[in-house]
C-alpha cells in the first residue's frame, strides 16, 4: 500500500464513516496527540530546567564547600599570624613561658587544629600545645614543612596530608601541616624559628564528605600539582582499585567541564581555593534528571492509561448525547420513506430537535396535500360517474313514447295514462332533485316504474317481482343502480325467452350486515369469462346491442358503489349458462339522511 | 457502546490495572533500593587495632550499599568460631564475613543457601564460601623472601597450631628464599614465651603477634621481617626495629569483602578477589601511596 | 454497562492515590543497640563497652534472645557522631547509647531520636538538664562526679592524717600540688578540679597550687605536661591530682622515664590499667568506677527501652533522669 492510497483510505474511512466513529476517531486522535505533545514538551522543558537547576545547585554546593574551606584556612592563617605576632614575636623565651598562651589559642581552635608546635632553627622544640613530647630521634630539620618555611620566610606554607609522627603519641593521625617562619627572642638575641600548625585532616574530610551532590556526586580536594588531598575513595585510589581524573582537573581553571569516563558523561566543577593553590573539584554524573526508574515508567503508563480510559468514556458520553439523536432521526425518516407511517423522532440537541420538528412539519404537510389530492380525485370520479349515470337514455324514451302513442292510437287510454304516469315517476326519481343518495324505497319505485313500462312493451315476455323487507326501505342507496342491472337482464336474457317464462325477481334485504339488492333472472346466464368481462368493463364482453340498453353498464354501478361506499362493497354476479343470473348489489346499511351527499 | 469501543476500553483498563498492581507491589515490597542487608563480621580479635583499616573499608562499603554491619566483638573463651557462625545465621544475618581461625568447612556446608559467605583468606575448598578475598600469598612470601634475603640467612618462626593462612605464607617464604638461594630454617614459637633468637640473619614471622614479640627483644633491630600490620608494628617499623613488612591493603580487603557479599545477596553470584601486596619499610611508610595503605583509617 | 464501570473507576482512582505511598518493612526479631563513643581509645570507655558486650552475651545465652550491639568511634568529631547516629536510626536500631563528643549539642540528638521514636541513653558525658528532660525516653548513665571528687580527696586526706610525711616531703606543713585537668568542656573536669581541693581546704590542710594544666584526659598529653612540670618544679611537687586514671598513668610514665621516685599520684576511674598501677606502687590510689556495673546497667536499661519494658525496674533512676553508678576507693594495701 503506497503512501498515497493509505492517506486516501484513511480519509475515506474518516469522512464516510458514521458520525459516531468519525467523532470518536478525531476526538481520540486529537486528544492523544495533545497529551503526547504536551507531555513530551513539558518533560523536555522540565528535565532541561531540572538539569540546569541541579547543575546550578551542584555548583553552589561546591562553592559552599570552597567557602567553608577558605574560612578554615583563613582562620588558621589568622591563628598563625596571631601566634607569630602576638605570642611569639615579643616574648622572651628565656623569661616567659609560651606554652600557656599557645594553649589558650589552641583551645579556641581545637576543633580543627591537632597540634601547635614551635621550633627553633636548630630543630629543637620550644613550645607546644597541647602538651606533647617529641618522639626520640625525630629531626624536624629534614621535614618538608621546616625546610620550606626556612626557605621562604615570608610565606605561610601548606603541606599535603601526612601522617604526623613527630610526637610521642600513641596514635598516628593524618594532618595537614601549616608552617611559617617566625622570629624568636632569646634574651637579647633574635633568631628564626618555625611555627608548625597541624590541621586536623578530619576537619577537612568531614567538610567534604558531608557535601551531597546530586545522585552519586562527590567533591574532592587536590593541591596545586594535582595530588589528592581529600577524596572519598582515597584509600582505594592509592591501591588502584578506583581511578580519578585529578591530574586533568589540576590543569583546569575554574569552571564547569564535561568529561567522558567509564561509559558515562560526567560534569566536573572546578573551584580554586584561595591562597593555597588548591582546587575543590565536584564530580556529578550526567544526566541529572531522568526517568530511569521502572517505577517512573509504570507511573507514566498508569497516568496515560487512566487518561485514555477517561477519554474513551467521555467520548462515549458525548457521542451518545449528540449522535444517537441524529441516528434516531435518520432511522425515523428512513422508516417514513418506506411506509409513510410513523412519526419523526424529536429529541437530542437543539439543532437535532429543530431538524426533527421541521421534518415532521413537512411530512404532515405532505400527508395533508396527498389526502387533498386523493379526495379531489375521488370527487372528480364521482362527478363523472354521476354525470354518466344521469344521462338519459334516449332510446328508452323514444321507445316508450312510441308505445304510448300506439296505446293512444289503439284507444287503450288507461294503459297510456298508466305508462305516462310511470314514465313521469321514472324520470322524477332519476332526477331526485339532483341528489345522488336516495332511500331504497325510491330506488325500488324507480325500478318498478321501469319494469311497468318494459312489461307493457315486452308484453308477456316476462314477469317481475319486487320484494323488500320493510327494514331496508329507509336505508340509503345510490340512485339509478338497480335499473341498469334490470335493463341488462331484460335485454340479454328476457328477450330470448319464450312464452312468458321469464322471471325477474328483485329483492332488497339485510344480509351479512349489508344492504343487498339482488336482481335474479332465469335467463340465458353467462359464462364466467363474460361475468369477468362485465365487471371489468371490457367492451368485448358486453356486446353492444344497438338501440338497446342504457350503455352504462355494470361497471359504472360497481364504480359508483365503490366510490361512495368503499372498496368492500360492490356488485357480485352469480351466473351459469342456461341457469339464470343473480346480480347482487352490496351496500352498507346507512339509514337515509345520515349519508352525506358527496 | 459499540463493540470496538468496548474492547478498547477494556484493554486500556486492563493495562491500567496491571501497571497499578505492579507499582503497588514494587513500592510495598520495599522498593528494592531500600533493602537493608544484615552482615556479621567475625574476625579473630575484632577489638584489636590490627583491624582498624579493615573496619574502615568495611564501614565505607556498608555505607555505600546500605548494609547494617555488625562486628562480633569477642568470643567467649572456648566458643568456637563455627559456633558463633551458626549463631549468626540463625540470628537472621543475611551474610557473614569471616576471618577463619579454624577449619570452617564443616559448618559452612551446613549453612543455608541464602547466607552469603565472604572469607578473608585463601579458598580452602570448592563450594565453601561464596567469595574469598585474600592477597596473593605466594607473592607475599616471595616479597618477604626478597626483603629478608639481604641478610643472607633466615629463621622463620611459626606459631604452634598456626592457621591455614600462616602455613601457606610460611611455605611461600621458604620457597622464595630457596629460590634465591638463601638458607631458611623454620621454627615454632609461642609469642608469650619466645625461645632465644639467633644472633644473625633475618628473623621472619608470618603472624603479627609473633613479630611483635620478636621485635621487642633486644638485638633484633633491623632484622625482623613480617607480614601484616598493627599499631605496635608500625611503631616498630618507624623506629627501625622491624626492617620490612609485606602488607596488603586492609582497607581494600574490607571494602571488597562487604562489596562482594552484598553482590552475592543482590545478584546471586560473585567471585574471588586477589589483593595486591606491598612491601613497607621505614623509608616509604610515610610517603604516599604507602601511607594511604598503612594508615587507611582517618 | 456504565453502572458496572463506576466501581471499577472508583477502585482505579483509589489505587492511583496509593501509588505514591510506599509500604513498610517487616520487623526483625533481633534487638539492635547502637553505641557511639566519643573516642575509641579512651580506656575507661573501652572497658565499659566491653562490659556492656559481656552483659549482652550473657543475656543472650540465658534467654536465647538475639541482641546485636554495634559500637562506633566518633573520633572526637561531633559531625562524625551525628552521621553515625543518623545511620543507626536509618537502619532501624531499637535504642541508642550516645557518649556525646560535644555535650552541648545533645538537643539535636534528642530531637532526631524523638522524631524516629528511638530511645536514647546518654552515658559518661552528661548533657545539660534541659536536654535530658525534654523527652521521656532519654536517660543518662554516668558517675556522680562530685562523689568521685570527694572520694579522691578522701585518699589524700586519709594519707595526710595517717602518714603526713609521705605527702609533705619538704616538711613545710603545706601540701604543694599540681593539678592535671581533663577537657575544658567536660562537666567532670570542673568538679574534679575544684572539689577535692575544696574538701582538703575545708579539712584544714594548707594547700599550695604549684601549677596545673589541661591534659585533656590523655595519657600522652599528661606525660608531656608532667615532663615540663618535673623539669620546672622538680622535688617541690608533693602530690599530683589527676582528673582521670589515664592522665595519672601518663604522669607515672614520665616518672618512670625520668627515673624519678614519685608515687603521690591520684587518679579517678579505676580502669584495670589504673588498678594495676596502684597495685604496682606507681599510683597512690584511684577511685574505682564500677565500669562493669556501668556497662551492665546501661545494657539492661537499653534492653528495657528497646523491648518496651519498664526501665524503672532496671536501675535506680533519679529525678533528673540520671543513673549514677557506684564507686569505691582503691589504694595500695
Amino acid at each position: 500500500m503506497g503512501k498515497r492510497s493509505l492517506i486516501t483510505w484513511l480519509n475515506e474511512r474518516f469522512s464516510r464513516g458514521s458520525i459516531r466513529s468519525t467523532m470518536f476517531a478525531s476526538f481520540t486522535v486529537s486528544a492523544v496527540v495533545a497529551i503526547l505533545l504536551t507531555g513530551a514538551t513539558l518533560f523536555a522543558r522540565f528535565s532541561a530546567q531540572m538539569d540546569a537547576t541541579i547543575e546550578e545547585e551542584n555548583q553552589i554546593l561546591v562553592d559552599q564547600v570552597n567557602q567553608s574551606l577558605s574560612t578554615y584556612l583563613r582562620d588558621v592563617i589568622r591563628l598563625s599570624d596571631s601566634l607569630s605576632y602576638n605570642v611569639i614575636k615579643n616574648t622572651d623565651m628565656e623569661s616567659e613561658r609560651l606554652d600557656e598562651r599557645m594553649r589558650l589559642l589552641y583551645n579556641t581552635y581545637s576543633d580543627y587544629v591537632e597540634n601547635i608546635a614551635l621550633f627553633d632553627s636548630a630543630g629543637s622544640l620550644v613550645a607546644t600545645a597541647p602538651p606533647a613530647r617529641l618522639r626520640e630521634g625525630a629531626d624536624v630539620r629534614e621535614r618538608d614543612w621546616f625546610r620550606r618555611a626556612m626557605e621562604r620566610t615570608e610565606n605561610i606554607h601548606f603541606g599535603g596530608p601526612t601522617v604526623e609522627n613527630l610526637f610521642a603519641d600513641d596514635a598516628y593521625r593524618w594532618v595537614i601541616p601549616l608552617s611559617c617562619a617566625v622570629e624568636l627572642t632569646r634574651g637579647r638575641e633574635t633568631g628564626l624559628g618555625v611555627l608548625l600548625i597541624d590541621l586536623k585532616y578530619q576537619a577537612v574530610s568531614d567538610l567534604f564528605s558531608s557535601v551531597q551532590l546530586s545522585g552519586n556526586g562527590y567533591v574532592y580536594l587536590i593541591d596545586g600539582a594535582g595530588e589528592l588531598i581529600y577524596h572519598p575513595a582515597r584509600q582505594r585510589i592509592a591501591t588502584g582499585l578506583v581511578e580519578e581524573t585529578n591530574l586533568d582537573a589540576a590543569r583546569r581553571s575554574d569552571g564547569v567541564y564535561t568529561e567522558y569516563r567509564d561509559g558515562q558523561l560526567r560534569s566536573v566543577i572546578v573551584r580554586g581555593v584561595g591562597y593555597t593553590g588548591w582546587k575543590a573539584v565536584g564530580v556529578v554524573s550526567q544526566p541529572g534528571f531522568r526517568l530511569g526508574d521502572s517505577q517512573d515508567i509504570l507511573f507514566t503508563v498508569v497516568i496515560f492509561c487512566a487518561f485514555f480510559a477517561l477519554l474513551i468514556l467521555m467520548n462515549f458520553y458525548l457521542t451518545t448525547k449528540i449522535t444517537d439523536p441524529i441516528r434516531l432521526l435518520e432511522e425515523s425518516v428512513a422508516r417514513l420513506e418506506q411506509s409513510m407511517e410513523g412519526s419523526i423522532y424529536v429529541g437530542g440537541t437543539t439543532e437535532t430537535r429543530t431538524l426533527g420538528q421541521a421534518v415532521q412539519k413537512l411530512v404532515d404537510q405532505m400527508r395533508k396535500l396527498t389526502d387533498d389530492i386523493v379526495r379531489e380525485h375521488e370527487e372528480k370520479q364521482k362527478s363523472e360517474l354521476n354525470a354518466l349515470q344521469a344521462q338519459i337514455n334516449p332510446h328508452f324514451l323514444y321507445n316508450t313514447l312510441d308505445t304510448i302513442v300506439w296505446m293512444i292510437e289503439n284507444e287503450r287510454e288507461e294503459d297510456a295514462a298508466r305508462a305516462v304516469t310511470a314514465l313521469a315517476r321514472f324520470f322524477r326519481i332519476s332526477l331526485s332533485k339532483g341528489r345522488n343518495i336516495i332511500p331504497v324505497r325510491d330506488e325500488l319505485e324507480h325500478v318498478r316504474n321501469y319494469l311497468l313500462i318494459q312489461e307493457m312493451r315486452y308484453k308477456n315476455k316476462f314477469r317481475y317481482e319486487i320484494l323488500s323487507e320493510p327494514a331496508v326501505e329507509e336505508l340509503s342507496t345510490i340512485k339509478l343502480v338497480v335499473q341498469p342491472i334490470v335493463e341488462n337482464a331484460i335485454y340479454h336474457s328476457m328477450d330470448f325467452m319464450d312464452g312468458g317464462d321469464g322471471l325477474i325477481r328483485i329483492t332488497a334485504r339485510l344480509a351479512e350486515g349489508e344492504l343487498q339488492i339482488s336482481v335474479e333472472d332465469n335467463g340465458l346466464g353467462m359464462t364466467p369469462q363474460v361475468v369477468e368481462g362485465l365487471l371489468a368493463g371490457s367492451p368485448a364482453a358486453e356486446p353492444r346491442v344497438p338501440g338497446r340498453g342504457s350503455g352504462i353498464g355494470l361497471k359504472n354501478v360497481q364504480d359508483r358503489i365503490r366510490l361512495y361506499f368503499g372498496a368492500q362493497y360492490g356488485v357480485t354476479i352469480d351466473s351459469e349458462p342456461d341457469a339464470g343470473t343473480l346480480v347482487t348489489l352490496h351496500m352498507p346499511t346507512v339509514p337515509f339522511g345520515e349519508m352525506e351527499e358527496s | 457502546m459499540r463493540r470496538g469501543e468496548k474492547c478498547l476500553l477494556l484493554a486500556v483498563l486492563a493495562t491500567l490495572m496491571a501497571a497499578l498492581i505492579l507499582l503497588l507491589i514494587q513500592s510495598a515490597g520495599g522498593g528494592g533500593a531500600a533493602e537493608v542487608y544484615h552482615v556479621s563480621v567475625l574476625l579473630d580479635a575484632a577489638e584489636s587495632d590490627r583491624w582498624k583499616n579493615l573496619r574502615a573499608g568495611m564501614n565505607q562499603a556498608a555505607l555505600e550499599r546500605n548494609v547494617d554491619l555488625r562486628f562480633i566483638p569477642r568470643y567467649d573463651e572456648g566458643a568456637a568460631q563455627s559456633e558463633i557462625l551458626r549463631q549468626e545465621w540463625e540470628g537472621g544475618a543475611d551474610g557473614v564475613v569471616v576471618l577463619p581461625t579454624e577449619d570452617l568447612t564443616p559448618v559452612l556446608k551446613e549453612a543455608p543457601d541464602r547466607l552469603a559467605v565472604g572469607i578473608l583468606g585463601p579458598r580452602t575448598a570448592r563450594g565453601v564460601g561464596d567469595c574469598c578475598i585474600a592477597p596473593d600469598y605466594a607473592g607475599m612470601g616471595r616479597s618477604l623472601a626478597e626483603a629478608a634475603a639481604e641478610l643472607g640467612s633466615c629463621t622463620l618462626y611459626v606459631e604452634e597450631g598456626a592457621g591455614q593462612t600462616a602455613l601457606e605464607l610460611a611455605q611461600a617464604v621458604e620457597a622464595g628464599l630457596a629460590g634465591l638461594g638463601v638458607p631458611c630454617e623454620r621454627r615454632t614459637a609461642d609469642p608469650a614465651d619466645l625461645p632465644p633468637l639467633p644472633e644473625h640473619g633475618a628473623l621472619a614471622a608470618v603472624e603479627p603477634e609473633l613479630l611483635e614479640a620478636i621485635c621487642a627483644v633486644r638485638g633484633t633491630r633491623g632484622r625482623a621481617f613480617g607480614v601484616g600490620t598493627s599499631d605496635t608494628l608500625l611503631r616498630a617499623l618507624e623506629e627501625g626495629r622491624v626492617a620490612a613488612m609485606v602488607v596488603q591493603s586492609d582497607y581494600d580487603m574490607g571494602y571488597l569483602a562487604v562489596s562482594q557479599v552484598t553482590e552475592q545477596l543482590t545478584r546471586g553470584k560473585t567471585g574471588d578477589v586477589t589483593l595486591e601486596t606491598y612491601t613497607a619499610t621505614g623509608e616509604n611508610m610515610f610517603r604516599r601511596p604507602m601511607a594511604d595503605i598503612l594508615f587507611a583509617n582517618y | 454497562m456504565s453502572i458496572r464501570r463506576v466501581p471499577a473507576l472508583v477502585l482505579a482512582a483509589a489505587l492511583l492515590c496509593c501509588a505514591g505511598c510506599g509500604g513498610g518493612e517487616p520487623d526483625s526479631i533481633v534487638i539492635r543497640i547502637g553505641i557511639t563513643v566519643y573516642k575509641g581509645d579512651d580506656t575507661y570507655l573501652s572497658n565499659m563497652t566491653a562490659a556492656f558486650q559481656e552483659s549482652a552475651d550473657a543475656y543472650c545465652r540465658e534467654t536465647g534472645a538475639k541482641v546485636s550491639v554495634t559500637v562506633t568511634d566518633a573520633q572526637e568529631s561531633q559531625a562524625t557522631q551525628n552521621s553515625q547516629i543518623d545511620r543507626f536510626i536509618s537502619l532501624n536500631y531499637d535504642v541508642l547509647c550516645v557518649n556525646m563528643v560535644d555535650r552541648t549539642d545533645a538537643g539535636r540528638v534528642v530531637d532526631k531520636a524523638r522524631a524516629a521514636d528511638v530511645p536514647v541513653l546518654f552515658f559518661n558525658r552528661e548533657p545539660v538538664r534541659e536536654d535530658l528532660t525534654s523527652w521521656d525516653k532519654v536517660y543518662y548513665v554516668g558517675s556522680d562526679t562530685r562523689e568521685s571528687a570527694e572520694l579522691q580527696a578522701g585518699i589524700v586526706l586519709d594519707l595526710w592524717r595517717t602518714d603526713p610525711a609521705r605527702l609533705d616531703r619538704n616538711g613545710d606543713g603545706m601540701l604543694q600540688y599540681v593539678m592535671f585537668e581533663g577537657e575544658t568542656r567536660h562537666q567532670d573536669t570542673i568538679i574534679r578540679t575544684e572539689v577535692p581541693i575544696q574538701i582538703l581546704k575545708d579539712a584544714g590542710i594548707p594547700l599550695e597550687r604549684l601549677d596545673g594544666g589541661q591534659a585533656n584526659w590523655s595519657r600522652s598529653q599528661a606525660a608531656a605536661l608532667a615532663e615540663n612540670y618535673f623539669k620546672t618544679y622538680g622535688d617541690a611537687i608533693e602530690v599530683i591530682f589527676c582528673n582521670n586514671d589515664d592522665m595519672a598513668l601518663g604522669v607515672a610514665d614520665t616518672v618512670e622515664r625520668l627515673g624519678l621516685d614519685f608515687r603521690n599520684i591520684v587518679g579517678i576511674d579505676g580502669t584495670p590499667q589504673g588498678l594495676e598501677a596502684v597495685d604496682g606502687g606507681k599510683l597512690l590510689g584511684t577511685v574505682v568506677m564500677d565500669y562493669a556495673a556501668h556497662g551492665d546497667t546501661l545494657f539492661h536499661m537499653s534492653l528495657a527501652l528497646a523491648g518496651g519494658g519498664d526501665v524503672n525496674n532496671t536501675a535506680e533512676i533519679r529525678e533528673d533522669r540520671s543513673v549514677r553508678i557506684p564507686m569505691s576507693v582503691h589504694i595500695r594495701k
